[in-house]
């Protein structure tokens, strides 16, 4: 059985540190202080700063610009359109009482990185790892990992073999149950189930279960909620109340071409393999190779067929394959809050609907 | 006729004018009650006891450097249970105070005010209730629930209806106590008004003053008393008292009920000797004690403090920001380098 993979005491505090020194900075602005220069470039005063993608969408969703709208808006009346509509919305949501944003820089780059209504809507790193800290003792979990991403993003992971639990009928599918805990300038702090499975020491987040919580303000009814819900998963030894039942059909479930095409996009976006050096976790081309074999060209189909094409692995194999990639050195590049991504990525895949969800045998 | 233009301006009535009229709506009062067949005069005061009395008191310039008290008039008297970090930061109720309670009905004033004095008299503190709105056998049946009530001294004053019911509470204090709860003010006030057919104010100053006289341990036992009084509040919830009372009260404390939950807390919205804002939520589920949730109460603090520190935190990011993009110091009043600003 592998070993229960902790991290010591001194390795938590330098990465504190670490994680505490990239701490993204919070700014109130006006909006009248604001201007959209185009979609990668805002004026603060008047001073022209770069932004990335995230810091442009948070304007816009502020403004009251759908998400998607904008792009559409720009490729039918170019961007300097774009840019003038932005302005002119900011104008309009500053007539509406919303006079003032929370910039968010990322200090080594000097790009900012967010847009936010609240300064608050953000909370430190200093507090994240304080807060993520006393709950790590109060339950006495045990930290499995700890990596922070260049723009500040911190992710912790923890459980105890304390909470070790099973699925019933199933031998191999044993697994310590845990908390996850990610803050980053975009999706604030989060709590998520974290899941190790016994037999393979595979991490997996569970963001997408239901009792992952995000810790917006740090006002009395709000942290109230949280340590209940905190507390709620306690109880039942941090596994997620679906869990078992998600584990099973995804066991039964084969996957599409589309889903196994996304989870190797996945690996290889957040790694330097190569498709082929990545079929040990995601059986791609061999996949395709049976469908070659069998006359079918798979390099025709259309995105909605590609969803209808039955491979024969399982969902649970796919997030099996994501999860011990993630969580294993493979001989791979790959950044330490990049492996947290794709834990993330598992447990979406795992909770998704699956392409083959409906899919039934027929005589004909 | 000649049709004189009003000024503006009214003509003062003299004192002797006042007097007279006084006298006179008196003397009405008095002959309208024989009129009806009720006794006499006696009932109407005079015009000049109605009247507050004001003392030409030499003026006192204090300076608090000259002033020298105990130091054990500064330690807060421990219930052992989690409400005392509501009163104080430290912990306990303080000596010479006065406190308001004040919530809606049901939400619990009198019993867990009498759980409070209750566990202070176990602590061994000298505590009295001066009951105004219980008899004997109302307060019997809270006995049963809370036995520990059974242990402290109480004053029912409805069994002093033929009684000066001024001189029943100063003889009752006399002989000085750490803490007396009053429940209520307002009825206490009433009492006084009504037998001893004064103005509200009147009522109101008398046990105010009587009040701080025992705050200041003008009593035989020289205990520096503190007295938590109930007292009512409006249908929208707003205290009733004179500026007088608001004034006189080192801290209001509130019995609130939060609808999300369907929980009950008490919070102070004004205390001269602690926090104010601090929730500590209770139950009356139980028989014995008044529940107080502590575990609650520590996370509240918990994410009070962590918001704090994001407050100073906000700042000092928002200063460094500006160095960064403007190049400019922009640093607010008493802002420390952190760790954060050395890296930058």
């Amino acid at each position: 059985m592998p070993k229960f993979q902790t991290i010591s005491q001194q390795l938590f505090d330098s990465k504190s540190k670490e994680a505490i020194s990239r701490t993204p900075m919070r700014r109130e602005f006006g909006l009248k202080d604001l201007e959209v220069i185009n979609d990668q470039t805002l004026a603060l005063d008047g001073k022209q700063v770069g932004m990335n993608r995230d810091a442009f969408k948070g304007l816009c969703k502020i403004v009251g610009l759908p998400t998607g709208f904008d792009k559409t808006f720009s490729s039918a009346f170019g961007d300097k359109a774009r840019q003038q509509l932005v302005n002119r919305l900011k104008i309009a949501a500053q007539a509406k009482g919303n006079t003032s944003v929370s910039v968010v820089l990322n200090p080594d780059t000097k790009r900012i990185i967010a847009v936010q209504k609240d300064p608050r809507d953000l909370i430190s790193n200093q507090t994240f790892v304080e807060t993520s800290s006393s709950i790590i003792n109060k339950y006495g979990l045990e930290v499995n990992d700890f990596s922070v991403s260049s723009d500040g993003g911190v992710a912790i992971n923890a459980s105890s073999p304390k909470n070790a639990w099973g699925i019933q009928g199933l031998k191999d599918e044993e697994f310590y149950g845990g908390i996850s805990f990610t803050n980053n300038p975009n999706g604030g702090f989060m709590v998520s189930p974290y899941l190790q499975r016994l037999v393979c020491a595979n991490g997996m987040i569970g963001r997408s279960f239901e009792e992952s919580m995000s810790l917006g303000q740090m006002d009395s009814q709000s942290m109230e909620k949280f340590w209940k819900g905190l507390n709620d998963l306690a109880d039942r030894g941090f596994r997620p109340a679906t869990f078992e039942a998600k584990v099973r059909v995804a066991m039964n479930t084969m996957a599409s071409l589309s889903e196994m095409d996304s989870a190797l996009h996945d690996l290889k976006a957040y790694s330097d393999a190569e498709t082929k050096e990545l079929e040990a976790w995601v059986p791609l081309q061999s996949t395709k190779a049976k469908f070659h074999m069998a006359g079918i060209d798979t390099l025709t189909f259309t995105s909605n067929q590609m969803k209808g094409a039955k491979t024969g692995t399982s969902i649970w194999d796919l997030v099996n394959g994501i999860t011990h990639f993630a969580s294993h050195d493979n001989g791979f590049k790959i950044e330490d809050y990049d492996r947290r991504k794709l834990q993330l990525e598992a447990s979406r895949l795992l909770t998704k609907n699956y392409d083959m969800a409906n899919f039934v045998k027929s005589p004909f | 006729m000649a049709f004189k233009e009003p000024t503006g301006q009214r003509k003062p009535m003299s004192e002797e004018a006042r007097t007279r009229i006084a006298e006179a709506v008196r003397l009405a009062a008095i002959r309208k009650r024989e009129s009806m067949g009720l006794p006499a005069a006696s009932f109407i005061p005079a015009p000049q006891a109605m009247q507050t009395q004001f003392t030409d008191k030499p003026i006192e310039l204090v300076r608090m450097k000259d002033q020298h008290f105990a130091d054990d008039l500064f330690i807060p008297m421990k219930t052992g249970k989690a409400v005392d970090f509501v009163f104080t930061d430290e912990g306990g109720i303080p000596k010479a105070c006065n406190f308001m309670l004040i919530g809606d009905p049901g939400v619990g004033k009198s019993t867990v005010s009498l759980d409070v004095i209750s566990d202070l008299a176990l602590a061994g503190y000298k505590v009295l209730f001066i009951c105004a709105e219980m008899t004997r056998i109302d307060l019997y049946g809270y006995v049963k629930r809370y036995p520990k009530f059974g242990e402290i001294d109480i004053l029912f004053t409805g069994e002093y209806c033929d009684s000066n019911p001024r001189s029943v509470i100063e003889n009752a204090l006399k002989p000085g106590y750490d803490i007396v709860l009053i429940d209520s003010f307002a009825e206490v006030q009433e009492d006084i008004k009504e037998a001893l057919k004064v103005s509200s104010s009147s009522s109101e100053k008398w046990l105010i003053d009587l009040m701080i006289s025992n705050n200041l341990g003008e009593n035989d036992g020289n205990k520096n008393t503190t007295f938590i009084a109930i007292q009512q509040v409006t249908k929208g919830g707003v205290f009733v008292g004179s500026n007088k009372l608001k004034h006189n009260t080192t801290g209001m404390l509130e019995l609130r009920f939060e609808p999300d939950s369907g929980t009950q807390y008490l919070v102070f919205s004004k205390n001269r000797r602690g926090s104010v804002g601090k929730r500590m939520f209770y139950s009356l589920s139980s028989t014995g004690d008044v529940q107080y949730d502590q575990r609650r109460f520590n996370n509240d603090e918990n994410a009070r403090e962590a918001l704090s520190n994001e407050r100073t935190l906000i700042e000092s990011e928002a200063s460094a920001f500006d160095r960064l993009i403007f190049g400019e110091e922009i640093i607010p009043d008493g802002y420390k380098e952190t760790e954060l600003n050395e890296d930058l």
